[in-house]
């Protein structure tokens, strides 16, 4: 009954336009005050303060930093540079060089937007130059720019951790792994539309001009090499990579690549932290939600009344759920809320919580990119200077290619979980 | 992240009263407070990283002081976003109100902001007082563990006055600035220096 009651005052706070965290917390509030145990109200206050008490939540403020100071920064063009001189020469080769970019640039970047703004005003010229048109240049940006959510590090993956409690080096690669079948499908893609528009392709670069740009992508290169390395060779914890991540980004563009000034890290420190705000509050007055539903047995609950379907079903309804959802929520804001909801009724009806991180992010990804609420749609539009109705025509192919991969790794676990198996 | 970067925190307009002043010299103070605050988490985690590993020691209670730090983001960063409007929200259904209803509809959300800011600020406030009264200390630093929570009732504590300025705002006719949540301000410039080729 609270719960309900509860569901029922956040449904109605959310669509008139109350912000997310209050109307969370209102709605806490609300039903801990008229149905909740006889408890003394200080519990939600210090609820609210543990939810943000946990060590592994720091790799959110620290991702997102340096995602903040990747973006702004020169590694996005060497890294183009570098897919270019790789695979420019097959047909279709600079679609799919825009592609590896971009999940190259989700192994140093942890957000979904990140990328178009850092790869898409590289890639985008010299996509129409060899003859792609706009819509695909911008359709294929906006939809490879998400790979940054699926390859780690990936915040969202983060949130889901830490709200299921799972291990987050463990989601981490079933993210990886999903976000190869993402690639996969995206280059195919990119081939067959290349060979039906008959677009041509660069001539093979020299193997001195693809050393030298190379060497120009080494520095780059090196974080992931240390987020991935400091993390599964067990040097660091996500969070401890995470912070390696910052300082390693701030001194290449500082002192390395010199494009931004000590003054400009400052200034991006106090955009950055309020960007982190948005999360963090969320994530308190999400815990504060979580503590009372579990209270009142609502996972639980949930887990028994879904106990006699079967998983097949389950999982159909938590793709088209968590579909809706993120097409009118941002994706963060979805995990913090939805995933302490799911994941004990997922896990009664054996869906394995490692494969269903992999599947709620790779569907909020997809949210990134349909109408009406997709932020990429609207980065893109300023980015690309395109109208509304252009980049959402344009981006309708690239979400039913998303659709198909999200399929794939919902309904053949191994495609993800293979990588997570070798990883423990 | 993209979808809330106020770059101007002290905005120009015409929705000046008597508690705005004072607020933009608040603003101004906390918008440099968390971002060291987010320095201080990134160089204290990676010192004590580094330092583990190559040196074999931490700086104890590191990890609690970053932790502290954060919950102190989350509490002042969001006096913030509530001065700039750029908590996240869902205003799809919003957006086809006719104006007067926004207006109404505005007002009545900053209401129940004051509402549950003032209700977690008495909460938060008895919490502190509490912890502060049992000398419980952090595990890992020799200051009180109260700190931890004192971020409520500061926070809290200036959502209440901000959300008091948007009422009177609203109340004098003047409108809230809007600030479109999920479209950045400008879009983010992506220079690259004419020394590409030089520094490889």
């Amino acid at each position: 009954m609270a719960a309900s009651v509860l569901i029922a005052i956040v449904t109605v706070l959310l669509v008139g336009a109350v912000p997310i965290y209050l109307a969370i917390l209102a709605a806490t509030v609300i039903s801990f005050e008229v149905f909740g145990p006889p408890m003394p109200s200080v519990v939600l206050a210090q609820r609210l303060v543990e939810g943000v008490n946990i060590f592994s939540i720091l790799a959110v403020p620290l991702f997102v930093y340096a995602a903040d100071i990747v973006s702004r920064g020169e590694i996005g063009t060497r890294l183009v540079k570098l897919m270019e001189s790789l695979v420019g020469h097959i047909t279709g080769g600079l679609a799919v060089a825009t592609v590896l970019t971009c999940a190259l640039f989700g192994a140093i970047s942890g957000i979904g937007a990140a990328a178009i703004v850092s790869i898409g005003p590289i890639v985008y010229p010299s996509l129409i130059r060899h003859g792609y048109s706009k819509g695909f240049a911008i359709g294929l940006i906006l939809t490879a720019s998400t790979l940054s959510m699926l390859i780690p590090p990936s915040v969202a993956m983060i949130l889901y951790s830490v709200q299921v409690s799972v291990s987050i080096a463990q989601v981490f690669l079933a993210g990886l792994a999903a976000g190869l079948v993402f690639v996969a499908a995206l280059s195919i893609y990119c081939v067959i539309y290349a060979v039906r528009h008959g677009i041509g392709h660069n001539k093979r670069a020299t193997r001195s001009e693809q050393f030298r740009s190379f060497r120009r992508a080494l520095i780059p290169m090196g974080l992931p090499v240390l987020i991935f390395g400091g993390i599964y060779g067990g040097v660091f914890t996500p969070t401890e990579a995470a912070a390696a991540a910052c300082v390693y980004a701030m001194i290449v563009e500082t002192l390395v690549f010199r494009h931004l000034t000590l003054f400009d890290l400052l200034k991006l420190s106090r955009e950055s932290s309020i960007t982190i705000a948005t999360l963090l509050i969320l994530i308190a007055a999400g815990s504060t939600m979580t503590w009372f539903m579990t209270l009142e047995q609502v996972p639980a609950m949930l887990a028994l009344l879904l106990g006699d379907v079967p998983g097949v079903v389950v999982l159909l309804a938590i793709n088209v759920l968590v579909l809706i959802i993120g097409m009118f929520i941002d994706p963060n804001s979805a995990v913090i809320v939805l995933s302490p909801l799911i994941a004990p009724s997922a896990a009664a009806v054996g869906i394995d919580s490692i494969h269903l991180g992999a599947i709620m992010v790779f569907n909020l990804a997809i949210g990134m990119i349909t109408p009406p609420f997709g932020l990429n749609i609207f980065i893109g539009m300023r980015t690309f200077r395109a109208s509304y109705g252009e980049v959402v025509k344009n981006v309708l192919p690239f979400i039913a290619i998303a659709l198909l991969a999200l399929l794939l790794i919902t309904y053949i676990p191994q495609l993800v979980m293979w990588l997570p198996g070798i990883g423990s | 992240m993209f979808f809330a970067p106020p770059t101007t925190l002290h905005r120009e307009g015409p929705d000046m009263n008597w508690l705005e002043a004072p607020l933009r010299a608040i603003d101004r103070v906390s918008g440099v407070i968390v971002g060291a605050m987010l320095v201080a988490i990134t160089m204290i985690l990676f010192t004590n990283a580094f330092a583990r590993y190559f040196a074999g020691f931490a700086i104890i209670g590191g990890e609690e002081l970053a932790r502290c730090l954060m919950i102190w983001m989350t509490f002042l960063g969001s006096y913030l976003l509530v001065r700039t409007q750029s908590h996240i929200v869902i205003d799809v259904f919003s957006r086809l109100l006719p104006e007067q209803a926004s207006r109404i509809a505005n007002f009545l959300i900053c209401l129940l902001g004051l509402s549950i800011s003032i209700y977690f600020f008495v909460l938060g406030y008895d919490l502190t007082q509490r912890i502060f009264g049992s000398g419980q200390r952090m595990s890992s630093l020799p200051f009180a563990r109260a700190w931890f929570y004192l971020s409520v009732p500061v926070g809290m504590g200036l959502m209440i006055l901000a959300f008091i300025q948007q009422l009177l705002s609203l109340l004098t006719g003047r409108g809230l600035p809007l600030n479109d949540d999920f479209i950045p301000p400008e879009p983010v410039s992506v220079t690259h220096g004419p020394d590409l080729e030089e520094n490889a």
